[in-house]
């Protein structure tokens, strides 16, 4: 089966959402319009306009709903742990859309899904990299990076965060990835001598386990929402955030890999490296060492080459036909290319 | 050594998702401009041959100093760079396997680290 774009939702799905939203709210609740917004291969998400008959949440809302895809994978969070992140980042001051309300009755829409208000802007990073270099906006995006590193385990438990199903953190994470991409590519069918090449220079080179952090870890361009007069309005898609070491994040939003062809901005295609990192410095009173974050652009790029493997695996499987997973296989030279080029002939 | 789905099986999901492609979908020109993607690839695939990967065995089997199947060869390989034993020349061997790689799957991509493509 060829996996399409579906997953409009149906009347019967929109009458049930009504009432359940009826009975949240203590007030007649009329669902004015829903549409399925484009993007998000493993979630999706739905524009979602309601108008709330008085009760808690009297008057007209736009809102997104989100829910997992067919092709939902286990590795990435559940609805519900999503919208605790959610919640939590919205706490630190992270430019997140403000949750409202989770559901995990399944009888409603088949499974969990949660409403949060709707932001604009754009994400698609192809659009986003057309635009002149802006130094501010890259500046405002490590701001935004260092308000989430502000939330820690310590803090995470004192301020009742919700978080405990992101388990103990790592004592070492360049390590603890080491190891877990290796496993990975152990898992696949083919040898991948260039990736492995990668994890035995990151193997060598991993520096000393410092302080750990909420990593989004997927903190780049094409998952932040920028608009023209608001710059930075959202940070979506939490479905990977974990502990870690925050220059993981830092070194993941500036790896060459999420630059869309933009390569010279080497902020996401953005901007400029320097103005992201004094963003991030100020916000966080972090002095960041440059040479640690080129370590953890090399880990961005093995990272997302293993996941690119992984996801072309479904397809080869026959796991789940895709075009859109087949290609990712074809994405792996330019990132093995990377990998090389910064990890040189002396290992 | 390519990557997989290579050649028949790109062109044959091409295919099918040619014809399972909704025109009037709002996202048909991003699955379009898939399509067109895949077989450019698989072409790239059908004109070399099986070319790059005598080629790559034949190094393997200098670099390592044992003779045996591509994927056994990697698989060497693999073993010595994660064990520590890479031979010398590995950076080199692997360089010029992805620039093979690169040339079937995007080739202005490897245009623009030679330097020979603009940005």
């Amino acid at each position: 089966m060829i996996h399409a774009v579906t997953g409009q939702l149906t009347s019967d799905q929109i009458n049930r959402l009504a009432n359940w939203l009826s009975a949240q709210s203590a007030a007649p609740v009329q669902v004015l319009a829903t549409e399925r917004l484009s993007g998000g291969a493993i979630q999706e998400n739905h524009r979602l306009e309601i108008d709330v008959a008085g009760g808690d949440w009297p008057g007209r809302h736009d809102l997104v709903l989100r829910r997992d895809a067919q092709s939902a994978v286990a590795t990435s969070h559940s609805r519900a742990e999503e919208y605790a992140l959610l919640k939590a980042a919205h706490k630190a001051g992270v430019a997140v859309p403000t949750p409202c309300v989770l559901c995990e009755d399944e009888t409603i829409l088949g499974g969990p899904f949660f409403l949060m208000h709707r932001v604009s802007g754009e994400a698609r990073g192809g659009r986003l990299v057309k635009a002149a270099p802006d130094a501010g906006l890259v500046r405002a995006l490590g701001a935004n990076l260092a308000r989430i590193h502000t939330i820690t385990p310590t803090r995470a438990k004192t301020d009742k965060m919700a978080l405990d199903f992101l388990g103990q953190p790592p004592a070492d994470p360049a390590q603890t990835a080491v190891a877990q991409y290796r496993d990975f590519l152990d898992a696949l069918p083919d040898p991948h001598p260039a990736v492995e090449w990668g994890l035995a220079w990151l193997a060598d080179r991993a520096p000393a386990p410092g302080t750990i952090v909420l990593c989004h870890r997927d903190y780049r361009v094409g998952n932040l929402m920028i608009n023209q007069e608001d710059g930075l309005t959202a940070t979506l898609d939490w479905e990977f955030a974990g502990w870690s070491d925050p220059l993981e994040d830092i070194g993941w939003f500036l790896a060459k890999c999420w630059r869309f062809g933009r390569w010279e901005q080497e902020a996401g295609g953005l901007g400029p490296r320097d103005a992201f990192l004094d963003g991030y410095q100020a916000a966080s009173g972090r002095a960041i060492d440059p040479a640690a974050v080129a370590y953890w652009e090399v880990m961005a790029h093995v990272r997302w080459a293993v996941i690119a493997l992984q996801q072309a695996w479904r397809h080869v499987s026959g796991e789940e036909a895709s075009i859109e997973l087949a290609l990712t296989a074809h994405v792996v030279p330019e990132l093995e290319a990377e990998i090389l080029a910064m990890t040189g002939e002396d290992k | 050594m390519r990557k997989q789905p290579s050649g028949k099986a790109l062109s044959d999901i091409a295919d099918a998702t040619e014809t399972a492609a909704d025109p009037a979908a709002g996202n048909a020109n991003y699955v379009a401009a898939m399509i067109r993607n895949a077989r450019a690839i698989a072409e790239r695939q059908d004109l070399v041959g099986d070319d790059p990967a005598k080629a790559e065995a034949a190094a393997l089997t200098d670099l390592i100093g044992t003779a045996g199947s591509l994927d056994d060869l990697n698989r060497e390989l693999v073993r010595a760079i994660r064990g520590g034993s890479a031979p010398q020349g590995t950076h080199a061997h692997l360089v010029a396997v992805n620039k093979y790689e690169l040339a079937e799957s995007n080739p202005r991509y490897l245009a623009r680290l030679d330097g020979q493509a603009p940005g």
